[in-house]
């Protein structure tokens, strides 16, 4: 019991920290979408004066960055259609 | 006193285990959209299934525990893997919760600590006799039926909205 009981603990711990901090953890992770473009922008404004060796490595990891945002704002697109459909039902 | 509602808990726990199949097929095919509650019902499921499968099969020696002290412990165990599990999922795929998922998650809370309760009562102590145990054994019961229903009928209100709608009512 001495290992047993502090292992629960700690897993209690964890599971009350996620379960009511879960929504915050969220909200940290995700800058809005302007701003996100504005540091796209710099880093690939950095990515481009790098060597040609490391250019490659770099460019491909801003590329996988570009393509969260471009799929961030497709969900914000289709969740502003969503409203606009909402309204018109209102209608 | 709490070991021999066993037989019918297990009995229960069939019944939890099929609800919680039904809500996994229910999801599947009602709510296509919502990625957040495939993924809660499919760990969810997928965990009471599993627990259930163990304790069937490997805890239990002609109808006897094989290590009841460690009963109780092993449930918080289950119920957190649950949680931690759900939730790295939800964070690796970039999914945002759903309002079932996160009040699955604090059901699931509420379970881990009258699991630990019970186990300083029943284990630790060794009371023979206790109101709480009649408690748990409800509370346990009730939560894993809320939350099933939870993901059937795609419940969207957060507590926050709840107690709003409450004051408003």
């Amino acid at each position: 019991m001495l290992f047993e009981v502090p292992f629960i603990l700690i897993c209690i711990f964890v599971s009350v920290f996620l379960s009511f901090l879960v929504r915050k953890i969220e909200e940290d992770k995700e800058i809005p979408l302007p701003e996100l473009a504005e540091k796209l922008l710099l880093e690939l404004d950095e990515v481009n004066q790098l060597e040609a060796t490391t250019r490659v490595l770099a460019k491909k990891q801003w590329k996988d960055k570009y393509e969260v945002y471009l799929e961030r704002k497709k969900m914000d697109l289709s969740k502003d259609k969503s409203k606009i459909n909402k309204i018109r039902a209102v209608k | 006193m709490i070991f021999e509602y066993l037989e019918f808990n297990v009995e229960i726990d069939n019944l939890i285990t099929l609800l919680f199949i039904v809500s996994f097929c229910v999801v599947l095919l009602r709510y296509k959209d919502e990625k957040s509650l495939k993924i809660g019902a499919f760990i969810y499921t997928s965990s009471y299934v599993l627990s259930n499968v163990a304790f069937n099969l490997l805890e239990r020696v002609n109808g006897e525990l094989i290590a009841p002290d460690y009963f109780y412990l092993q449930w918080i165990v289950y119920e957190s893997l649950t949680i931690i599990l759900c939730f790295m999922i939800h964070l690796t795929s970039k999914v945002k919760h759903h309002e079932a998922v996160i009040s699955a998650y604090r059901l699931s809370c509420i379970n881990m600590f009258s699991c630990l309760y019970v186990h300083y009562l029943a284990i630790v102590n060794s009371t023979p006799e206790h109101w709480f145990y009649s408690v748990y054994t409800s509370t346990v019961n009730t939560t894993a039926i809320v939350i099933a229903l939870l993901f059937i009928f795609n419940f969207k209100w957060s507590l926050k909205d709840c107690f709003l709608k409450f004051r408003l009512s």
